[in-house]
């Protein structure tokens, strides 16, 4: 199967080509319920994970809540 | 109602800018603002909010000063440890307000609420405001905050801090319902691992966010732009990202009302065309 390459939080990584975001998270294995994600500067909210696919050079950051104060 | 001279001098620097002027400040000072929680976050916009007019202020937190507070919480000092800290804000803040004319800073119109804010009070706690900072400490009672905000459509600034990490958002569904809201991009479900008593801080890191959460809030009520946006600050590397933020569809906390609110436009629109249309006919 063809791979495409992306960088998530810097790092470049390579996924199938018709990886959704949620499966490439998993791949990775990411902690699912303790990130939120950035694809391409805009939010993607978690509902999406499953239905929004990678795209070859796609620049995803992740990240955990902040609550301190 | 005009500015009177000392009202006038006194915010002269706020009103020289364009983007402020003479109605703008009066807009300030016409306005009521809710700051939950007065740590870091909450004692400084508390003081530059006050500071700069804003006519009504509500001070919520129901905890008290202590000793490990002191190096970033700088409106308290040794002797006022084991008080509460809505109360000391309070008394401090008013107390720079007197003397002066009654009409100029938000003097006498600060007032505390000794209590913690939470699932069953905060729409009461919240329902008279304009506009609400999220200062406060820990994750539940965020979503306790931005469940309130969008049953009252009410704007929500949030900030946070945690060892070198800040974030800042605005939220306002009824202005900008594509950018969802505190649920929307951090749901109650996920993970938290840290706040400011279990992780270090240093105190011009969160003095930083305040800083950016009190300019946000007052921008937010002149008018200006500012919802949308998602703003992390790296405080050892200086770096400040910018992210929009979007809607969960799914959302749990949101997505009803933003229905409801359509389904409200939506026949606000067809009554104003069928009375159009029943004009022409006329
Ligand atoms: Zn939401």
């Amino acid at each position: 199967m063809s791979e495409i390459s992306l960088s998530l939080n810097g790092q470049l990584i390579q996924v199938p080509a018709n990886a959704s975001l949620l499966s490439m998270l998993e791949d990775q294995q990411i902690t699912l319920d303790s990130v939120a994600l950035v694809r391409a500067g805009e939010v993607v909210p978690k509902s999406l994970w499953a239905l929004t696919l990678c795209e070859a050079g796609d620049v995803i950051e992740l990240f955990g809540v902040v609550a301190g104060g | 109602m005009s500015l009177n001279d000392r009202a006038f001098i006194r915010y002269s620097r706020q009103i020289m800018l364009p983007e402020v002027g003479e109605l703008g400040q009066q807009r300030l000072m016409n306005a009521s603002v809710a700051i939950v929680g007065l740590g870091g976050l909450g004692q400084l916009c508390a003081q530059y909010l006050s500071a700069a007019g804003i006519g009504r202020l509500i001070l919520i937190d129901d905890d008290k000063v202590e000793l490990s507070n002191l190096p970033r919480q700088l409106l308290f000092s040794h002797g006022d440890c084991g008080q509460y800290k809505a109360e000391v804000a309070r008394d401090r803040l008013v107390g720079k307000g007197t003397g002066d004319n009654s009409q100029v800073s938000a003097f006498g119109q600060i007032s505390a609420k000794v209590v913690r804010l939470d699932g069953d009070n905060a729409e009461s706690l919240l329902s008279d405001v304009g506009l609400v900072l999220d200062c406060s400490d820990n994750f539940a009672t965020r979503q306790h905050i931005n469940a309130a905000c969008v049953a009252l459509s009410t704007p929500n600034v949030v900030a946070a801090a945690a060892h070198f990490a800040g974030q800042l958002m605005a939220f306002d569904l009824s202005k900008s319902p594509d950018n969802g809201c505190y649920h929307c991009l951090f749901p109650a479900e996920l993970r938290v691992s840290e706040s400011c008593s279990t992780i270090g801080i240093l105190g011009p890191m969160v003095g930083t966010l305040a800083s950016m959460q009190a300019l946000l809030a007052i921008k937010l009520l002149l008018g200006l732009p500012g919802l949308g946006w998602l703003h992390r600050f790296d405080g050892l590397t200086g770096e400040i990202q910018k992210f929009a933020l979007r809607r969960d569809p799914k959302c749990a906390v949101c997505a009803e009302i933003k229905e409801s609110n359509e389904k409200a436009y939506a026949a606000r629109g067809e009554t104003a065309c069928l009375s159009a249309l029943g004009e022409i006919d006329e």
